[in-house]
């Protein structure tokens, strides 16, 4: 990448350096999500508890944003990453003799475990990294649908394992109580900002431009595969890891764990986020992950029957996720590349280059965020 | 030349067809009478393909006219097009493998009702490709490729089509599958089917259409007549562009 | 000896099942390259068609909830699928996972979270002894169901003039077209095949279980869409064997799991999944088909 590409100032007449509109893509969505939290935990103190969750939220996102969005592979299995870290988080900061009423059949290692707040969510982050990474060598090699219910496999496989292994939890399908909330806002809001800056910082290594690139060629010539496989384990580990620390983050909000809890509802809660937004840039994950929980937010009001005015308006309970979803099936029909057309922000004072106006970071990429919704010309009408 | 007396099969003006705002062919205007063999010539990418592909809306295109005896063709799904007559084989012939040389004869009669001229018609096709009679039970997927090319010819005229357009037919082939396709070319045109044929073959087409229109960058650049088949100059142009 | 035949039998019986459920997701991936989630909410629309149906007349039952799972099969397409025809293979799955989803709320409202129960073809619950093997008539029953289906489908997909335009279409959709096949017939046929199919699976595990609940469907299709893959999307043979080998499976190892180890059954399935999608990325049938593609 050649960092003396810079773009000039249509009016001011002085040039932009190549740095510069590169880290707007990751200033913008960072004051976002710093102004939305603000902003709602200070003027509404009662929707706090649903900003914990949409916190948490954002990190799973932005976790499967920086595999499914640079790898352009669809994986419907980072459930089990954000279950494996949502476990250590659980099993690590219960309280030990909570843990052995509950856990009676625990591991004698695990019984004894505990950690700071800090360390386990570390410790949560790398469980989930090291899952993936095994799982990756596994499933790598595969791409399209095949990678997509190959990754939904591992994620039943995973829950399976945790709902009935009572060596690794409480007995069969039962759930964990009791996991202490260790951070308050403030601090969850200050873990999502990192999170972010991790996975931008990760979008913009080397490795994750090789695989971006590869996004196109690699159904057309696996036998090339070998370099694309590696990158994308890093990819699938560096997600998992961040899907780790999501799920830790998640637990500690929800503060009740559960293997059930990361199944088919939540697995679909997350890839809406990901698909409204657009599932090929940060930005995407980002907007796509606040708007629904806002939504979400709102339809929960409405469930629970929200008087405007003298009218009490009162939906039936579930249907929370009906309007996500169609929400997410009219986005997909109507613009498939999500809200933000799966492009970064871009530098407000557009260049006159038509070369550069393809977006800062990335020379070209128009062409190839579509690949995911490539059209086929052979289908008309 | 007396355009007017003769019957109109095929009418395109102002064709255009572009792929994600890249245009490959451009305000595109040719036509195609009763009995004739029409040739498009040009050189790789100058948007042959896309123009069949375009007429029969097998591709997004737009048009001043596309009509096919006088039936607007624009507003159609790809099969109401074939259904209206127009038969294309499109380039790399795609055959359907797994299914028999008869299934896939089969498939080309899809839209006819008329049972005893589908029995000549395949009669014909057989003596035109006897190869196809002898391995009607194979899969098609075992056929060589010049034997494919026979196939997919033979399906396109079970339809009975009024305008049959072939996509580089003799792609691929050995001189001497091209000289089968080229003569059984001139033996449907002699039965009255009027042909349109993208060939990179310039001097065979040249010589045996009645005209031949030369395309580059999406746009006809010339029109040949068979008279202009020997002067190799003349379509050294046509292929470097002018 | 007699509980192995009697094991093999039951696991021929989920084994056809799954086969049946995989088949329906494995032609309509063929037409319309959708990997279809929500094929489970039309078995589960039949199951209730057939449960809430049963207690009146059982016939119309067996005609509703094959009607329903047409119905529902074909409006899913017309609301969802037919605006995203350009779209890719994984955006399809995508969006039929939201309809999956969806569809999943609106049972819930429309009957309730809980299950409904009502015994749909009480006569075949029992057992049946044969030379000392105790066989279960539904068992017996969901053999031959499948297998007349199954052959059914493959009369239809071979010697008929329309399943022979199926699989052009299938093969290849857009040559198909220019050959004047209809294309929107094709996927109706095909849509409604795939109704039918739901409705099969329907009718036999709502027998076996009694009982309906929204999610009722969910697990025979991902078995199905599962078992269509690693058999391969692209040749309905192939998800076929597939759905079959993941029913045959699940029910030997629920035989035959020594205790303490029963509840990593469906694990044990899942693992052997990702194996054999290891072994052959493409699915067990792949490398023919790759060749016979040109
Ligand atoms: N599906 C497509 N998507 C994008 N661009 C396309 C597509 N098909 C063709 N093109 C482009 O359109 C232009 C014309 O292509 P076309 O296939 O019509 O050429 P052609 O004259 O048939 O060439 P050839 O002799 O090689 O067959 C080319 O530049 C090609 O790259
Ligand atoms: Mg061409």
């Amino acid at each position: 990448m050649t960092s003396s590409r810079t773009s000039r100032l249509p009016l001011v007449g002085w040039r932009v350096p190549h740095v510069v509109l590169s880290l707007w893509t990751l200033i913008v969505p960072l004051v976002v999500i710093w102004v939305v939290a603000s902003a709602v935990s200070n003027l509404l103190p009662a929707a706090s508890i649903d900003l914990g969750y949409a916190l948490a939220t954002l990190i799973i996102v932005v976790a499967m944003w920086s595999f499914i969005g640079n790898s352009g592979v669809l994986s419907f299995g980072h459930l089990a990453f954000v279950a494996v870290g949502a476990w250590t988080m659980s099993l690590l900061t219960i309280n030990p003799s909570v843990k052995s009423s509950i856990m009676p059949e625990l591991a004698p290692f695990l019984a004894h475990a505990s950690a700071n707040p800090y360390a386990a969510l570390l410790i949560a982050g790398v469980a989930g990294g090291v899952t993936a990474l095994v799982s990756g060598f596994a499933l790598m090699r595969l791409h399209g649908l095949e990678a997509g219910i190959a990754t939904f496999a591992l994620l039943m496989l995973v829950l399976q394992v945790l709902t009935y292994w009572s060596a690794v939890g409480p007995k069969s399908g039962q759930s964990m109580t009791g996991v202490p909330r260790s951070f308050d806002l403030q601090s969850t809001l200050v873990i999502a900002l990192i999170v972010v800056v991790l996975a931008w910082g990760y979008g913009q290594s080397r490795s994750a431009r090789m695989l971006r690139a590869s996004r196109e060629n690699a159904q057309a010539a696996p036998a090339s595969g070998i370099n694309i496989t590696w990158h994308r384990i890093i990819a699938f580990a560096i997600s998992g890891a961040l899907a780790g620390v999501g799920g830790a983050m998640w637990a500690q909000t929800n503060r009740v764990v559960q293997a059930s809890q990361f199944g088919l509802d939540f697995t679909f809660t997350t890839i809406a986020m990901l698909v409204v937004g657009g599932m090929l840039s940060v930005w995407g994950a980002v907007v796509g992950s606040l708007l629904i929980s806002a939504l979400n937010h709102v339809l929960g009001l409405l469930e629970n029957g929200m008087h405007i005015g003298a009218v009490v308006i009162s939906l039936p309970s579930g249907s929370r996720l009906v309007v996500v979803a169609a929400f997410m099936v009219i986005i997909l029909i109507f613009r498939p590349a999500g809200i933000t057309g799966g492009r970064e922000v871009t530098w407000p004072f557009r260049p006159p280059d038509p070369f550069l106006r393809r977006g800062p970071a990335d020379p070209g990429r128009d062409e190839q965020e579509m690949v995911m919704f490539q059209t086929d010309s052979g289908r008309v009408g | 030349m007396s355009l007017d007396n003769t019957e109109r099969v095929l009418m395109v003006s102002g064709l255009r067809v572009a792929y994600g705002g890249i245009p490959a062919v451009s305000d595109l205007s040719f036509h195609v009478n009763a009995g004739e063999m029409v040739g498009i010539i040009g050189p790789n990418g100058a948007g042959k393909s896309s123009t069949l592909l375009g007429v029969v809306n097998a591709v997004r295109s737009e048009s001043a006219e596309t009509s096919l005896r006088g039936v607007d063709l624009r507003r159609m799904a790809p099969e109401q097009v074939a259904r209206a007559g127009l038969a294309l084989v499109t380039e790399g012939h795609h055959i359907f493998g797994r299914l028999s040389v008869r299934d896939n004869l089969r498939l080309g009669s899809t839209a006819r009702r008329d049972r005893r001229g589908l029995a000549d018609d395949l009669r014909w096709v057989y003596e035109l490709f006897p190869i196809l009679s002898e391995f009607a039970e194979r899969p098609a997927g075992l056929l060589s490729g010049g034997q494919q090319q026979q196939l997919a010819i033979g399906r396109a005229l079970l339809a009975a089509p009024t305008l049959l357009a072939l996509d580089e037919p003799s792609l691929g082939l050995s001189p001497t599958a091209v000289d089968t396709v080229f003569a059984a070319i001139e033996s449907i045109c002699a039965r009255g089917t009027a042909v349109l044929i993208v060939e990179q073959r310039a001097q065979q087409t040249v010589a045996t259409a009645t005209r031949t229109y030369v395309l580059t960058e999406g746009r006809i650049t010339m029109t040949l007549s068979p008279n202009d088949a020997d002067d190799s100059a003349l379509l050294m142009k046509a292929y470097l562009g002018s | 000896m007699i509980p192995v035949i009697q094991s093999l039998i039951d696991a021929t019986s989920a084994g056809a099942v799954y086969a049946l459920a995989a088949l329906g997701i494995g032609l309509v991936f063929g037409v319309l390259r959708l990997a279809n989630f929500a094929n489970g909410e039309i078995i589960t629309g039949a199951a209730y068609a057939l449960i809430l149906v049963w207690p009146l007349s059982w016939p119309l039952a067996l005609a509703a909830s094959v009607v329903v799972a047409i119905a529902l099969s074909l409006l899913m397409d017309l609301a969802v699928f037919r605006w995203m025809r350009s779209q890719s293979a994984a955006s399809l799955l995508i969006a039929s996972f939201g309809v999956s989803i969806l569809l999943q709320r609106a049972y819930e409202g429309i009957f309730g979270v809980n299950v409904r129960t009502g015994a749909v073809a009480p006569a075949l619950t029992r057992s049946v002894n044969v030379g000392g093997l105790r066989l279960s008539m539904l068992a017996i029953v969901a053999i031959i169901l499948a297998a007349v289906l199954l052959i059914a489908v493959h009369f239809f997909l071979t010697k008929s003039r329309m399943g022979l335009q199926v699989q052009a279409a299938a093969a290849n959709f857009r040559e198909a077209r220019i050959l004047g096949i209809r294309s929107g017939v094709m996927i109706a046929v095909t849509l409604g095949m795939s109704g039918i199919l739901a409705a099969a699976v329907a009718f036999v595990l709502t027998t076996q279980s009694g009982a309906v609940n929204p999610t009722f469907g969910v697990q025979a299709t991902l078995f199905g869409l599962i078992g269509a893959v690693i058999g391969g999307l692209n040749r309905i043979g192939g998800a076929l064997v597939g759905g079959f080998a993941v029913g045959f499976a699940l029910s030997l190892f629920t035989t035959w799991l020594p205790s303490g180890f029963g509840d990593f059954r469906v694990a044990l399935v899942y693992l052997l999944v990702i194996v054999v999608l290891l072994i052959a990325p493409n699915g067990i049938f792949a490398g023919r088909t790759a060749k016979e593609r040109t």
